[in-house]
């Protein structure tokens, strides 16, 4: 049983893309956290 | 007609909207608390709104039931593009567009793109292409609702179509955007618990997706197509595209059309409007791309899986005929293998898909005829406005009734080509307008004008010959001369 390299890599890149959102949003409100604490 | 259960689980499900609806009238007393639910959204309120005005019935019942025909590629690709789409649009849309339009206090896509590019005459071409389209696109969203009613109950479709818009039309009266918003919460959950329900009796059945795969693999379909056909996404399709060499261009266009529209559709984005603060567009970023990415993996794929639900206990012939109307095939596998009392519960998911972009797509439409139109030219003050407004959302639910019951080509047409020209309309002067400062009114109104056209004489008259789906060459179209014409001004 062999799934097509095109089929899956949609699956993978839907994947990436929502792994990718959650990270940098999460990166992006830690460096507001940090830049709102220094500026404190 | 289903079983009496769940008739009456579908009947509470129903009913709750409209109890719900009361929740949102403490902020529909003026006109700003109606149509923009006084800028109260937080993060969840936001998030299951803009997932549940996304994804309609189509989403449940095409959505889930393309792979019956289509290989996986296209379930793949169509989880691929909605993902891809949300990003984009949370990412770099959301909060961009929310300061943009908090700044300037605009708050529809018609008076942005007024402001963007300080034109009426691009104003109004938005608004007149805005109103129509969404009619069109809410003719294709009432019939989905509208069959999975009918169906449920025995009824006669005329009949299931006003009682699809009844509860809606009772709380986006009583309670605006603020009501529309709770619904949608309630209607995005009740969504995600249909698909996850769907999914597990399906995987459970064919003994989860390795084994299922396993057996599509040895499976012949229809007594004449391999299933190893659905593993290959230049495998199984409709037969035109095959024979023309046409299936892999075919899928990426359709799916990449219905994924990525989110970005460029005015009833998705001016809810970012209504968000109660940045934060709650930051929190948004992480639960709204969860959400979309969630339902399309549940959904997607599994019209594949149901060859091994359906095909043995019926016919080759009906299983043909289930290819060409690939809408049935999840309410089929599902009467096959659901137990009553949780029927009603996959089943109101599709009837919850298309109350949600019902509510939320008519409240943007009078939004737009209120603030864009009848304000600036006559004076109502907040209590007429508001008593306007109301009147207003109940003609503009009623007006696309007759298209529904309608059977005329032309019309139908239409219907199919209004959601890809919509986003076709709108992504060269909203999205890309938003981060372009060289886009120009020129553009912009060459864009409008020309996606429309493009997308719909395509969707007519030449998608059925070329099999690529009308929403690239409108985007492409549409792009083409949003740019060059900015190109060629001289920069002031």
């Amino acid at each position: 049983m062999e799934v097509d390299v095109a089929i899956l890599s949609g699956y993978v890149l839907a994947m990436v893309f929502l792994v990718a959102t959650i990270v940098i949003t999460m990166c992006d409100s830690l460096r507001k956290r940090d830049g709102a604490g220094g500026e404190g | 007609m289903v079983h009496i259960l769940d008739q009456i689980i579908i009947g509470i499900f129903i009913s709750i909207t409209i109890v719900l609806g009361f929740a949102g009238y403490k902020h529909s007393k003026t006109l700003h608390g109606y149509i923009f639910a006084n800028k109260s959204l937080g993060p969840w309120l936001l998030s299951f709104s803009i997932m549940a005005t996304y994804y309609s019935a189509a989403s449940f019942l095409g959505g889930g039931g393309s792979t019956y025909l289509y290989n996986l590629g296209f379930g793949a690709w169509l989880t691929a593009w909605h993902v891809i789409g949300v990003s984009l649009l949370w990412l770099f849309i959301a909060n961009k567009l929310y300061e943009y339009m908090s700044l300037y206090n605009i708050s529809t896509i018609p008076e942005f793109i007024e402001h963007r590019y300080g034109s009426k005459v691009a104003k109004y071409i938005a608004v007149v292409v805005m109103i129509i389209l969404f009619m069109l696109y809410l003719v294709s969203v009432y019939k989905g609702g509208a069959i999975v009613l009918s169906t449920v109950y025995g009824l006669d479709y005329a009949i299931a179509l006003l009682i699809l818009l009844l509860p809606v039309a009772i709380y986006i009266v009583v309670g605006g955007l603020r009501s529309a918003a709770i619904n949608n919460l309630y209607l995005g959950v009740m969504m995600l618990i249909a698909a996850a329900t769907t999914f597990s009796y399906i995987m459970a059945y064919i003994g989860g997706p390795l084994e299922g795969l396993r057996k599509l693999v040895n499976m012949t379909i229809a007594g004449k197509f391999s299933g190893s056909l659905w593993l290959r996404i230049d495998g199984a399709g409709p037969q035109p595209a095959i024979e023309k060499g046409m299936l892999v261009p075919l899928i990426m266009s359709i799916t990449f059309s219905i994924g990525v529209a989110q970005i460029a559709l005015p009833n998705i984005l001016v809810q970012f409007y209504t968000a109660r603060n940045e934060k709650a567009i930051e929190k948004g970023r992480i639960i709204g791309p969860i959400l979309v990415a969630l339902y399309a993996m549940l959904m997607f794929s599994l019209g594949a899986f149901c060859h091994l639900v359906i095909d043995s206990k019926v016919s080759n012939y009906q299983v043909i005929q289930l290819m060409k109307d690939t809408d049935w095939v999840i309410p089929t596998a599902v009467n096959m293998i659901v137990p009553e009392g949780i029927r009603g519960l996959i089943l109101a998911g599709p009837i919850a898909a298309s109350m949600s972009t019902i509510a939320i797509t008519i409240l943007s439409m009078v939004t737009t005829l209120i603030k864009d139109v009848i304000q600036p030219f006559v004076k109502l003050d907040d209590k007429n406005a508001l008593k306007f407004s109301k009147t207003l959302a109940i003609l503009l639910s009623l007006l696309p009734i007759p298209f529904a019951i309608l059977r005329n080509k032309l019309i139908v047409d239409m219907v199919g080509a209004a959601f890809g020209t919509i986003f076709a309309v709108f992504i060269g002067p909203v999205t890309i307008g938003l981060f372009w400062g060289r886009g120009c009114r020129e553009g912009a109104v060459a864009s409008m004008i020309s996606g429309a056209v493009t997308g719909i004489i395509w969707y007519i008259y030449i998608y059925g010959e070329t099999l690529i789906y009308p929403t690239i060459p409108a985007i492409v179209v549409a792009l083409t001369t949003y740019i060059v014409p900015c190109l060629l001004k001289k920069r002031k």
